[in-house]
């Protein structure tokens, strides 16, 4: 299978799930709408609080994705799943991670015309405010601050990811924003970044 | 999208129809979203006008595809770019030398064709990963190595035809020496197979490298002589063993025997392994270990050490050196890796220290005495790429940390060859650091070392960073030529280079008013007339935009 045929299939599965009923559940027992994409896995670097927080919540959030988490390198997840995935023509990831592991999940993806769609920066900024500047489609950017808002933001953020629409080619805008609720998650030198690849 | 230059928007329009008809219309991509991917993602030219750019993308399956393409491109005179997996990272990544190219992604095209265990060695297409490569030797349980770089995410073809280099012993890593026979699509479409390749139903392809008469296979590498679409490549036997012991020297002074020594045990084959040279007082550490330092950090230095290695000269200072055999940090230390039986690796060793016993407080560890082969959940324990093994950790290079709390955007990869001397390595130091001052340039701020990839010759690879700010990257692409000419003045030329400097190296190259600038161009304009493939690749350009560039 090609990719553009993956991609139109891909959609086309996501409506069909919804309409049977398939649902990503985003906390506290809140139901959300159905996911726009086959969300494959979410992605964590163990290393840091707040993405193994967000790593927790994303097994919950969807009950279709995994997660999976790294120690900073992405070598064994890509060799032996995300690359089998990626060449059957499927396979959008979420994560939190450090910036540089993204750059090597991306240029991983690259190969198979995937990309990241939705990506935000997360770093910390004076006290325990953290700065986050975010880039996304614009549907995204609402449901996003508000996660990012929240003093759970890593947990917040993995359910909206949940429901990114996959490559509806929209144009993306970027925002940056702050939010007091670093220090819960000892926001120190990495700058982590959660991320679509779709 | 970015038309090629002299292409109409009609000429193009039918191009892309032809080139649709040619690979199916799923595989060419025009919009501004899938060419995108094609940019360099260490573009040094970040947010630049002058980035260098593709107009659209093709990724045919077969070899017959791309002899399509190049038909077509010939008939619009439309400028290709091939790529393999576009990985080339600090050396120009996918983008094309020339903007508006149609880049040719040839990753699809990414069949092991054959690995033969009994001779030790594969036939690969141009999309075949090390990564692939190394799976695929895996699965079946061979018992042969890959020479991989580091990370291992690249084409085994296209590092080769960049002339790179690996981790593993001297005959395998350099992958343009360590290949054997070609298959390329030429610029006016026909297949050429080159070395025994010639010979229909060759029996010996891969076995015998140079065939008879001129042997033409250079000529792909750093070039835009053609399309390879098929190479293959000698494979080291699966050693039964692997040492690695270390040879740590007290005095600065010790260099230069040092380095004789060590081109001794090279030369006469008593140790193959990849040489690694560290400074362990001046703070430099072999290659091996850099990506443990980056996720874990640089061993503490005092305060007292620091101090004096602020004030040393040229990585020297009496004091320094003091300092060092006090508190029994070595000024050198050379790690050695050995591969193969463990009688013979072991009587390898016992050789090595007796040459190196000369030095005065000489002292020798082994670090690993290791059986193989080593299961694989093991060789995160180890630099892989030196057990033949691809990894993507070297992305831990650059990562924000405490110790690197504003990592680049990328990197430029400045890498001048010197002689294998210590004297050298001294003189080179001395050469780019002041420079580097002069241009404010941020390479050889502190005493550097170089690699030993190849055989007979150093290397310098130094990172010079892609910034955010349009106005220091324009500072360091201008600072970055004029150290490839104050190397050159040297007599020390880079081995290899990103599209936008590879001018200015070849420049360096002038020996007989640049008669091997004028010989490249007499074969470009005998190759590809029409000038088609890869213009100004290696600053080879066609007729048609010679005088444009010059």
């Amino acid at each position: 299978m090609n990719r553009r045929k993956f991609c139109a299939s891909s959609v086309a599965a996501a409506v069909s799930a919804a309409a049977a009923g398939h649902a990503c559940v985003l906390a506290a027992g809140q139901v959300i709408a159905a996911p726009r994409m086959r969300l494959y896995k979410f992605i964590f670097d163990e290393r840091y609080a707040a993405a193994r927080a967000f790593g927790a919540a994303g097994e919950h959030a969807c009950s279709s994705a995994g997660a999976a988490a790294i120690h900073g390198d992405v070598t064994a997840l890509w060799s032996n799943e995300l690359r089998r995935e990626w060449l059957a023509g499927g396979g959008a990831i979420a994560g939190m991670t450090t910036a540089r592991t993204l750059f090597c999940l991306e240029q991983l993806a690259k190969d198979h015309w995937m990309r990241v769609t939705l990506r935000a920066e997360h770093a910390a900024a004076t006290g325990p405010v953290v700065a986050h500047r975010l880039t996304a489609p614009e549907a995204m950017v609402a449901p996003m601050r508000s996660a990012l808002a929240a003093a759970d933001w890593p947990a917040q953020t993995a359910g909206v990811l949940a429901t990114c629409p996959g490559r509806d080619g929209a144009p993306r805008s970027t925002s940056v924003f702050a939010s007091a609720a670093g220090r819960r998650w000892a926001m120190t030198h990495p700058t982590l970044v959660s991320f679509v690849i779709a | 999208m970015k038309l090629p230059a002299g292409v109409s928007s009609a000429d193009f329009a039918s191009a892309i129809a032809e080139f649709e008809r040619a690979v199916g219309k799923a595989w060419v991509f025009t919009s501004d979203e899938d060419v995108d991917l094609y940019r360099d993602a260490f573009s040094p030219f970040l947010h630049e006008p002058e980035e260098l750019v593709a107009s659209a993308a093709l990724a045919p399956a077969t070899t017959e595809e791309v002899q399509q393409i190049v038909r077509i491109a010939n008939r619009f005179s439309i400028p290709l770019y091939p790529i393999s997996t576009g990985k080339n990272l600090g050396y120009g990544g996918s983008a094309p030398a020339y903007s508006g190219s149609v880049v040719v992604d040839l990753k699809r095209m990414n069949r092991v064709i054959e690995v033969n265990e009994a001779n030790a060695f594969a036939l690969v297409e141009p999309g075949v990963s090390y990564f692939d490569l190394y799976r695929h030797i895996q699965e079946r349980k061979l018992k042969v190595w890959i020479d991989c770089p580091d990370p291992g995410w690249g084409s085994v073809i296209g590092n080769a035809l960049d002339r790179g280099g690996g981790y593993t012993t001297a005959s395998y890593r350099n992958h343009f020496d360590s290949h054997c026979g070609m298959e390329i699509v030429l610029p006016n479409g026909e297949l050429l197979r080159t070395g025994m390749g010639a010979i229909p139903n060759a029996k010996t392809w891969q076995q015998y490298k140079s065939g008879c008469g001129p042997w033409i296979d250079g000529i792909f590498s750093q070039s835009n002589f053609g399309i390879v679409t098929k190479m293959g490549f000698w494979l080291m036997p699966e050693p039964e063993a692997y040492l690695r012991g270390t040879v740590s020297l007290t005095r600065y002074g010790d260099l230069s025997a040092m380095v004789e020594t060590l081109n001794y045990l090279e030369n006469a084959r008593i140790t193959t392994g990849f040489p690694d040279i560290a400074s362990p007082l001046n703070g430099y550490p072999p290659i091996g270990q850099v990506q443990l330092w980056n996720e874990t950090g640089p061993p503490p230095m005092t305060e007292e050490h620091r101090k004096l290695l602020s004030s040393a000269k040229l990585g020297y200072s009496p004091e320094l050196e003091a300092y060092g055999l006090k508190s029994g940090i070595p000024y050198w230390q050379l790690w050695l890796s050995f591969h193969g039986p463990a009688e013979v690796i072991e009587a390898q060793w016992q050789a090595t220290q007796r040459h190196f016993a000369k030095f005065e407080h000489v002292k020798f560890s082994v670090v690993d005495r290791v059986k193989l082969p080593i299961d694989p959940s093991r060789a995160a324990s180890y630099h892989e790429p030196e057990l033949g093994v691809p990894s993507l950790r070297a992305f831990s290079i650059g990562a924000r940390s405490p110790w690197n709390p504003t990592p680049s955007k990328g990197h430029m990869w400045f890498s001048p060859i010197v002689p294998r001397t210590g004297e050298a390595i001294i003189e080179a130091n001395r050469v780019f650091s002041e420079a580097a001052r002069e241009l404010d340039m941020p390479l050889f701020r502190s005493f550097c070392m170089p690699a030993c990839f190849w055989e007979r010759s150093f290397i310098f690879i130094l990172a010079t960073p892609v910034a955010e700010d349009p106005a220091i990257n324009k500072r360091y692409r201008e600072g970055f030529k004029k150290l490839i000419a104050i190397g050159g003045q040297q007599g020390w030329g880079e081995y290899r280079t990103a599209p936008v400097f590879q001018k200015s190296v070849m420049d360096v190259y002038s020996f007989n008013d640049h008669v091997l600038q004028r010989f490249h161009e007499t074969l470009k304009d005998a190759i590809d007339p029409n000038g088609i493939l890869s213009p100004g690749r290696y600053a080879i350009w066609p007729r048609h935009l010679r005088e444009k560039q010059s």
